[in-house]
């Protein structure tokens, strides 16, 4: 599923909105003025939720820290026709179009 | 007199339908700074005030504003830099951009520094002392009036002004060092290569003529040998610059105060643009009012040639929109431009000009935009007037007048304002009798000095939404005169703030009082340079486990919000291009840091934020906020957010949700707005915080709630499902180059206008939030969160605890199911985890 799928799919499936244009990159970090948090590791989330009582390490610490990203779908930012901001939606290949932002 | 580099220009071409930028001058009275963009032609017009080289506090730098306009890193390559005239705030931060390669011009044309300042041709201004008195007053005296400063900020405005001249002379210096072409204008037309290098530009050089110039320059000059004169007859009056100037230009002086004219009406005037998209850029020119001896006869010819250039689509005011640089006859000789812009700053009582401003307001049709209001302008005047222009905050056609901060600027009481009467009373008691001006004043009765200063819960003009409700009542605090008591008690919460910002922001006396009764009320108060506050925080969090909560007092130019991924890098890196798909690429602005209480970069204790908004009233009512009593429930959601019903299931009340598409705006009741929880599950948008929207299923946004509707009074908690409905700031964390992008006004933001009503939460996002269309809760991002807070808040939990505990058991879910989910399902759910904030005092 790539960009002009999707923009076929929301052509049919979509009425009323458009493939918008996607967010573009910021500055560079090494251009900031500022304090920035790269955020927490799933490892360190994993230490801090579901850790047990006993400190030892997590039942699920086989398990992986995600799902093969899944092919079928893309997401995509799409706007009204007539106008108004953009949303983040998810487009699959079986026609389904979720606007799931807001 | 003009010079006419293109008559008109293919509109079609978007490299020459032209892009004006107004940028923000800030807090700071006067200043102007100018960008004109036709394709790769640019032309830099006046650069501010000096301090807006590093920025104003709350306020976004020249450079930084440049680098949001153009992109990438400098130097920024400029085809012209102008400087209009020779006022402090328009020659500004030149020397600066200029000297540390932040812009790059290939032309100059400036005002010379000869007839600019008044001077001879031997003079040489770079022997010039600033510190040298007669120096200094006579920088002062070429200023506009200062004298409505008080003496600290007059102290300050002068020494800020006693350089100008000298470091003029460094930028042209500078600026030959350089290679660029520079023409010192003397009334003569553009050098035939300038003339070619701007004419995408359609650039029209109108004026001042030679003549105009030499009038203006023999006033200048007057006042330089005024300043001498003064310190001859009274040298000892060196020592106190402040009270000569005011005894030289003050109410009891003989001298009527024009000396700002002569320079003013130095200011070089230009058309830009195609036909049907001109503009008019003529500096601080007194159009209306030339006040320069000898010179009206010049300047009624420039106005016949600034007509004959029209007519004009855009007016920039002229100096800063006063009564003597324009009237609407000259608007009318424009051709009555449709779009108006004003650039100046915001503590300005007396620009715009407010009988100026009621004559714009009465001029049908018009678009009108202020830097001291809207902040940065852009202008493309080619486009139809609706869409013409773009703000980077507040509203547009806001025609109400500035007031000054009446802690920082002291104002004389006007003549024939202030009446006393003094009469004898009993046992000889005096009974005064005194009528006040709606403005601060400075007074001596019988011999006693009064300072009469507006109430202490009003600091900011309100005008639109998110009005005023006057002096508060009920709450858990009441203010005084003398300080500020919260009848409640704080214990267990740790309060932190730089207390010096915070002073700066909303008055010391009120930031005093309102720090001293938090420590009254047995709150834990740590005080520090904002940029300290967070690594004090989560230190003191280690060290005493006593404490329940951090309440951060102040907006992120206070104790700054932390720039954060809100996914970290496995996740991103694992969603690859996808992160385009999101309003903020996962970056977001969160406080979870300052609760961290063990060094894991992740936030264990529950953070509240109560932003200041650089409003006093604001403030003391988000702090001295009542505990939650939960009862009835108003919420509104869009209608494809159906997941939100069974969410609302779990709060107290039996109300039933409204929905929009049907709901809109103007269906809200005020019967409505009675109940202590609102929920809101609608869309929101980081450019506006004024508005919620629902959803037309066919396309398109209705507006489902507006600050308008807020109410003046309301002593609950708020909770907004909304994209940026707690976005305090003009700017998403994604864009963020500081600390601290410019704070939002009340009037500019839902979540404020709350808080200024006296809320004790509203619980939002920063950034776009996530839901979706599907009611089954573990498909949709938000409706386990939305559920946990609900239930707890109902379980009488603090709203600040009941978000960190909804937001822990929510990661811990999505943790344990985390190896179903694709990268962008966790992303999603990580998101919403961190970007949910607590503003208000949350307990």
């Amino acid at each position: 599923m790539n960009r002009d799928d999707a923009e076929k799919v929301i052509q049919t499936k979509l009425p009323g909105y458009r493939l918008a244009r996607a967010v573009p990159a910021p500055a560079a970090d090494e251009d900031r003025d500022m304090k920035i948090d790269n955020g927490p590791s799933i490892a360190a989330l994993r230490q801090k939720f579901l850790q047990p009582e006993d400190g030892q390490d997590a039942a699920d610490a086989g398990q992986p820290d995600f799902a093969e990203p899944d092919s079928t779908s893309i997401s995509v930012r799409v706007e009204p026709d007539d106008g108004g901001p953009a949303k983040t939606a998810d487009v699959s290949e079986n026609g389904e179009v979720k606007i799931v932002q807001g | 007199m003009a010079t006419r580099t293109k008559d008109s220009v293919e509109a079609s071409d978007p490299a020459v339908k032209g892009v004006y930028h107004f940028l923000d001058v800030g807090g700071l009275k006067y200043g102007e700074c100018t960008l004109v963009e036709f394709g790769q032609t640019r032309i830099l017009i006046d650069g501010a005030h000096v301090t807006d080289f590093g920025g104003q506090s709350g306020y976004d730098s020249v450079p930084t504003q440049l680098k949001k306009i153009l992109g990438g890193a400098p130097p920024y390559d400029i085809t012209l830099l102008v400087v209009t005239h020779c006022h402090a705030d328009h020659v500004g931060c030149l020397v600066e951009l200029v000297e540390q390669g932040i812009v790059r011009p290939k032309f100059a044309l400036i005002t010379d520094p000869k007839l600019g300042f008044g001077r001879t041709a031997d003079h040489d201004a770079m022997d010039l002392d600033p510190r040298d008195p007669r120096v200094a007053l006579a920088a002062i005296l070429r200023e506009e009036d200062a004298t409505d400063l008080n003496d600290r900020d007059l102290a300050a405005f002068i020494d800020a002004v006693a350089s100008v001249e000298q470091r003029y002379t460094r930028l042209v210096k500078r600026l030959t060092d350089n290679g660029v072409k520079v023409t010192p204008y003397q009334g003569k037309p553009l050098p035939a290569d300038l003339a070619q290098a701007v004419a995408p530009s359609g650039l029209t050089l109108l004026g001042p003529s030679t003549d105009q110039l030499l009038f203006c320059a023999e006033q200048i000059s007057e006042t330089n040998d005024e300043a001498n004169d003064a310190l001859d007859r009274a040298p000892d009056a060196a020592d106190d610059i402040v009270s000569l100037y005011r005894d030289l230009v003050g109410p009891d002086s003989d001298v009527a105060n024009g000396r700002g004219n002569g320079m003013n009406c130095q200011s070089i005037t230009f058309a830009f643009g195609p036909a049907g998209a001109r503009v008019l850029l003529a500096g601080d020119m007194q159009f209306a009012e030339p006040g320069v001896k000898g010179a009206n006869a010049e300047v009624a010819k420039l106005r016949a040639a600034v007509a004959a250039a029209g007519p004009y689509k855009l007016f920039k005011t002229t100096h800063h929109t006063s009564h003597n640089g324009q009237d609407a006859a000259f608007l009318d000789s424009l051709g009555s431009p449709p779009l108006i812009v004003h650039s100046g700053g915001l503590r300005d009582a007396s620009h715009p000009f407010p009988s100026t401003l009621r004559m714009l307001k009465d001029r049908a049709g018009i678009t009108f935009a202020r830097t001291d209001r809207n902040g940065r302008i852009t202008v493309e005047p080619h486009k139809p007037v609706g869409s013409a222009i773009k703000v980077s905050r507040g509203q547009v056609n806001d025609f109400t007048p500035n007031r000054t901060n009446d802690e920082e600027i002291a104002v004389a009481a006007p003549a024939g304002l202030v009446t006393a009467t003094a009469t004898a009373g009993p046992s000889g008691i005096q009974i005064v009798i005194v009528n006040l001006p709606n403005a601060p004043v400075d007074l001596t009765v019988a011999g006693v000095d009064i300072e009469i200063r507006a109430s202490r819960a009003r600091r900011v003009p309100a005008s639109g939404g998110g009005g005023d409700p006057g002096p508060r009542t009920g709450g858990s605090a009441s203010s005084t005169a003398s300080g500020m008591t919260i009848n409640r008690s704080l214990s267990g919460l740790l309060f932190v703030t730089d207390r010096d910002q915070l002073r700066a922001n909303i008055g010391r006396v009120e930031a005093d009082a309102a720090l001293a009764a938090v420590q009254a009320a047995q709150g834990v108060l740590i005080e520090g340079p904002g940029a300290t506050l967070q690594e004090a925080s989560a230190q003191k969090l280690a060290s005493d486990t006593g404490l329940k909560g951090v309440v951060i007092l102040g907006g992120y130019d206070v104790a700054p919000s932390i720039r954060t991924d809100a996914i970290g890098q496995e996740v991103r890196q694992a969603l690859g291009n996808e992160v385009s798909a999101d309003g903020d690429r996962f970056w977001v602005w969160s406080d979870r840091l300052y609760g961290d209480n063990d060094g894991d970069q992740i936030g264990e204790i529950p953070v509240s934020r109560i932003p200041d908004a650089r409003d006093s009233g604001l403030f003391q009512a988000a702090l001295g906020a009542t505990p939650f009593q939960p009862a009835g429930r108003f919420g509104v959601r869009n209608v494809a957010r159906p997941f939100a019903e069974e969410a609302w299931d779990s709060v107290f009340g039996t109300r039933a949700m409204e929905v929009s598409e049907k709901f809109l705006d103007t269906d809200v009741l005020a019967a409505d707005l009675d109940e202590p929880f609102h929920y809101f599950m609608l869309h929101g948008a980081d450019w506006d915080g004024r508005v919620f929207s629902g959803e037309f299923l066919r396309g398109g946004y209705p507006q489902a709630f507006s600050i308008a509707k807020v109410p003046s009074r309301f002593g609950g908690v708020v909770f907004s499902g909304c994209c940026w409905g707690a976005l305090i700031v003009d700017g998403k964390a994604l864009d963020a180059t500081t600390d601290a992008p410019p704070p939002r006004a009340k009037e500019a933001s839902i979540a404020l206008s709350y808080l200024n009503a006296g809320a004790l939460a509203f619980i939002g996002c920063t950034g776009s939030h996530y839901s979706g269309p599907d009611t089954d809760p573990k498909a949709n991002y938000a409706a386990l969160l939305h559920r946990a807070f609900f239930q707890r808040l109902a379980a009488r939990m603090a709203p600040a605890q009941a978000l960190q505990e909804a937001k822990d058991a929510y990661l811990a879910w999505t943790l344990a199911n985390r190896s179903t989910m694709e990268p962008r399902h966790l992303a999603r759910r990580f998101k919403n985890a961190t970007q949910f904030t607590c503003l208000g005092l949350g307990w």
